[in-house]
């Protein structure tokens, strides 16, 4: 049977995952706010 | 990659009965095998490719001749923009994702990907959000007909089917960050030990770059279409001018998407002709470390050059002499791939098997392509070339016999490994010939076409573009027919045929980890990480 991730790889793919998910969260809502600003204007 | 690595043989080589693949729709369904998830994309984006053909060839049939024949005028801008759609989301991305999900794992020796249950849910999104996208073609009003840059306020005349576009992008795009960090993630933390980034394969570096591109601007063009939605649905004025809002701020975003979107489907291509060339040479590829900052610097570089997709819109000189220079510069990276390709076979031991040929055919056509949007970034010729079938023809030339030419190559390159037969020869060059001979006469008048001043988007034309349409409508219709023989290649060697070795191609032998498991590869590749030296 294939041997999986170790427990400290695991840490570090969770931690990736969340870092990069956040990332593209929040380009999405500041792409999204640049054009509220622009609209006040 | 380090073309003298050893590694611990941990290839599976006895039966897996117990944890192999599940029985019926169920294995299909539920998979979390890489080279599962990996098929199931690859079909996917097979058969979006010849919905999306089929879509081409109903504008090259209307066009074939002057006047209107065969639809109306807004079917003909829906199938342009849902024929693009497709292409683009639906049949070049999800099939470099699907050479990922295949390869990726096997060339950095981990055992699957680092997320496997995500990689099975984004395959499904997409499955969902392209059957939303077919879906609105049969709404009332007709399916989206603005072109795929979707510009509005032309987008928002668009009937019911603006949402259902809009959410299938939303899907789309989320499919695709879903599966960014997927990649991201396996090949950061799963590498096998000793693996250095700087020997990775030059496949997996340029989808890691990739990744990162698509995690940068898919969000980018989500945020642009949920402006649209409100934009239409809650009366907000983001790109109305009317409430305070402005038009071209969506050009500026979505071409802050577009633009690295464009590398988002070429780099894989890149990975994928830089694996080939030097197993076809059997020489270890010429300047391994150029091309990884090449790859880098192409994508920096993609972020801010945008403009070049709008320089009618009327924007300051210094702004115009800025998008020119930094479109320029993109020559200088791209150049050192080309040379660095070139340089791979000088005095190599070629030999020309089909992936060879489609890599060569990417080589000499992609260039082409490329030249000719060094001519597009001028910014004082572009007025003369903007909205012209000149675009259409460069456009077209970077990702038909650029990524899809990769994509075949890679296809061929690596299918003995994943069927565990050698296909058809024969059949696969006669399908490269076809293809390349009829994919010039499709695109290549289009550039005559272009510059005698023809309009992109059109059903209709003035008589004297007739001749040059007639020709590329027949290079249509016989690219569009040659991709039969790509489907009947590839379903004859699933089904059967001549047994392939675990090294398959005599020039792999030490360019990468696929090629020390054997053909096909067992459903789990890797009992334990083999060392790379």
């Amino acid at each position: 049977m294939s041997t999986g991730p170790t427990e400290e790889q695991r840490r570090r793919i969770r931690r990736t995952t969340i870092v990069l998910a956040l990332v593209a969260l929040g380009i999405y809502v500041a792409f999204i706010a640049s054009g509220v600003m622009k609209a006040q204007h | 990659m380090s073309a003298n690595h050893t590694h611990s043989h941990a290839a599976h080589d006895h039966d897996h009965d117990d944890h192999g693949p599940a029985k019926g729709i169920g294995r299909w369904l539920f998979t979390t095998n890489h080279k599962d998830i990996g098929t199931m994309y690859l079909v996917f984006s097979l058969i979006m490719f010849l919905i999306g053909g089929s879509m081409a060839l109903v504008v090259r049939a209307e066009l074939f001749m002057p006047g209107m024949q065969l639809v109306d005028p807004g079917f003909f801008n829906t199938m342009t923009t849902v024929h693009a759609l497709i292409m683009v989301f639906g049949a070049v991305m999800p099939a470099t994702v699907g050479l990922a999900n295949w390869m990726i794992p096997m060339q950095i020796g981990a055992p699957d990907m680092a997320l496997p249950r995500m990689n099975n849910f984004s395959f499904w999104l997409l499955v969902a959000a392209f059957s939303l996208l077919i879906l609105s073609l049969f709404m009332p009003g007709g399916g989206p007909a603005s072109g795929w840059t979707l510009y509005p306020p032309l987008v928002l005349q668009t009937g019911d089917a603006l949402p259902l576009a809009i959410f299938a992008i939303h899907l789309a795009g989320a499919s695709s960050i879903m599966g960014s960090i997927n990649i991201i993630v396996t090949i950061m933390n799963l590498r096998a030990p000793g693996m250095g980034l700087l020997k990775m394969p030059l496949f997996v570096w340029t989808w890691l770059i990739t990744a990162y591109l698509l995690i940068a601007v898919m969000p980018v063009f989500a945020g642009a279409v949920t402006m649209l939605l409100t934009d239409h649905f809650f009366h907000t004025t983001f790109f109305a001018a009317a409430g305070g809002g402005d038009p071209v701020l969506y050009q500026h975003v979505f071409w802050f998407f577009g633009h690295p979107e464009v590398y988002i489907m070429i780099l894989p291509a890149f990975g994928i002709v830089s694996e080939i060339i030097p197993t076809f040479s059997r020489k270890p590829l010429f300047g391994y470390d150029s091309m990884v900052y090449a790859t880098a610097s192409i994508a920096f570089l993609s972020f801010i050059v945008w403009a070049h997709h709008m320089f009618t819109v009327g924007m300051p000189l210094a702004g115009e002499m800025f998008f020119m220079l930094s479109t320029m510069l993109i020559a200088v990276p791209t150049g050192v791939k080309v040379f660095n390709w070139t340089a791979t076979m000088w005095k190599g031991s070629l030999t020309f098997e089909p992936p060879m040929l489609f890599a060569l055919a990417f080589l000499f056509l992609f260039t082409i392509g490329g030249f000719s949007g060094l001519m597009m970034a001028i910014a004082p010729v572009d007025f003369q070339y903007h909205d012209t079938y000149f675009i259409v023809a460069h456009f077209h030339y970077v990702l038909v016999p650029g990524a899809v030419f990769a994509i075949m190559a890679g296809v061929y390159y690596w299918l003995p490994k994943w069927t565990g037969h050698m296909y058809d020869m024969k059949l696969a060059k006669l399908h490269f010939w076809l293809s390349t001979i009829f994919v010039n006469v499709l695109f290549f008048p289009q550039h005559f076409l272009g510059l005698a001043g023809m309009p992109r988007r059109i059903p209709d034309y003035s008589t004297q573009f007739a001749d040059w349409n007639m020709v590329s409508s027949i290079g249509g219709f016989g690219f569009g027919l040659s991709q039969l023989l790509f489907v009947y290649v590839i379903i004859k060697c699933a089904r059967g045929g001549e047994k392939a070795s675990s090294v398959v191609w005599d020039g792999a032998r030490t360019t990468s980890l696929e090629w020390t498991v054997p053909s096909p590869a067992p459903y789990h590749t890797f009992d334990e990480a083999p060392v790379v030296k």
